[in-house]
């Protein structure tokens, strides 16, 4: 190897590690309880404060969080727009200028929240009037009902696997969970259609359909505008052996509902983020996951989770506490 | 009530989470790899561009465009 091409071998893995180095920064925007740090948390193993009791923040907070081995996370934690009241100018320049310079940016709203005309202002705002802006930002935002576990009707299930599990929905909470993306996806998705740009891996370089809103290169498959369910159905009639493809093109654009207690669709989650990622962030992004299995909860926390005791007073004795249970 | 859970209801629930987890986890590491791999590639073009000169980085881009992937730009 001449002396050019050492340099050249040397330059590379320089900037790999330069890149590395530098923070991966998340954004997260949501209403004060919606849950923002234990998402984050959940996602990309950090540790940030959770505590209730925690003084809520007004304003944008951002906490920079040292994981070891060069792994550094900036996190933004963004109250909703207008929370502490008005909004001048410069606070909704200064947001979004936030959200553009981070890697991933979250809008997360409470699953049973019933009001969405607070955080639709607020998205009017923050994406503004200048179009590459709006189109910038609405590929990143990636918007997420958090806190599903508080929903009803029941069951959710439990399902062991040694001393771990995954939580899967019952009939009717799947049924309440469709509905309800579908609700927000139509909501706050559907009418900035024509700003969405939905890009996905090409798997092996085989992707080769280049017609209307679909382009490709070996690397990478893009769809520009709204992709609807019709013309998802559309899409995998005529080309079902790249149907995947076109559910991940797809699934960049729902909503997704999410638990960080039940780590319930994380890995979901996790891969909108990865098609999201843009230029040289995956760099930064690899040192926050290790392939581990994000939606898996540990049977030792399951067992804290049940929040009813069972007392027969007139036995003076407890019936069932879900602690005590032996599985 | 106890006893009252329709079992081939859990179970489809669950075998359907299974699957859908496990195809997930799949999409996410690909996408990881072919991310990274698309970035090193630009990486080496744009070095071998600067140390060597305009030609020659093309024809590194060529190269690297044959045995991995075209790039994103």
């Amino acid at each position: 190897m001449d002396a050019k091409t050492r340099q050249v071998v040397a330059e590379v893995g320089r900037r790999i590690t330069e890149a590395e180095r530098q923070p991966f920064v998340v954004a997260v925007m949501g209403q004060t309880g919606v849950g923002k740090s234990s998402l984050i948390n959940a996602l990309f193993g950090t540790e940030l404060l959770t505590d209730a009791a925690r003084p809520c923040t007004k304003k944008i907070e951002r906490v920079i969080v040292n994981g070891g081995d060069d792994r550094v996370l900036w996190f933004y934690d963004m109250p909703g727009l207008g929370e502490a009241g008005n909004v001048d100018q410069a606070y909704v320049l200064d947001y979004r200028a936030k959200l553009l310079e981070s890697d991933v940016v979250i809008w997360a709203i409470h699953a049973d929240n019933r009001s969405v005309a607070f955080d639709l202002s607020a998205l009017e705002q923050v994406l503004g009037a200048d179009r590459n802006e709006r189109v910038n930002l609405m590929s990143k935002i990636i918007f997420v009902l958090t806190k599903v576990d508080l929903l009803t009707p029941p069951p959710w299930i439990f399902n062991i696997s040694g001393n771990k599990g995954v939580f899967a929905a019952g009939k009717a909470t799947r049924k309440l969970l469709q509905d309800k993306e579908r609700y927000y996806q139509e909501t706050f998705i559907w009418p900035y259609g024509d700003l969405i740009v939905s890009r996905t891996y090409n798997p092996g370089g085989m992707f080769d359909i280049g017609e209307g809103p679909l382009s490709f290169d070996d690397y990478t498959v893009t769809y520009r505008g709204l992709l609807r369910p019709s013309d998802l159905l559309c899409l995998q009639r005529g080309f079902p052996q790249f149907h995947q493809v076109f559910d991940r093109l797809y699934d960049n654009y729902r909503v997704i509902a999410c638990s960080s207690l039940f780590r319930f669709n994380l890995s979901q989650l996790m891969l909108v983020i990865v098609n999201k990622l843009g230029e040289g962030a995956i760099g930064r992004f690899s040192n926050f996951t290790d392939g581990e299995v994000l939606n898996q909860v540990d049977v030792s926390k399951v067992k804290s989770l049940g929040n009813l005791v069972v007392f027969d007073r007139q036995h003076n004795q407890l019936v069932f506490d879900l602690a005590q249970q032996q599985f | 009530m106890a006893g009252s859970y329709d079992y081939d209801e859990l179970r489809d629930a669950v075998d359907e989470r299974e699957r859908y987890d496990a195809a997930v986890r799949e999409y996410i590491m690909e996408a990881i790899q072919r991310q990274r791999r698309g970035w090193i590639a630009d990486l080496v073009i744009d070095v071998a561009t600067a140390v060597f000169g305009h030609i020659v980085g093309r024809v590194v881009e060529r190269v690297v465009d044959f045995f991995f992937y075209r790039r994103r730009r």
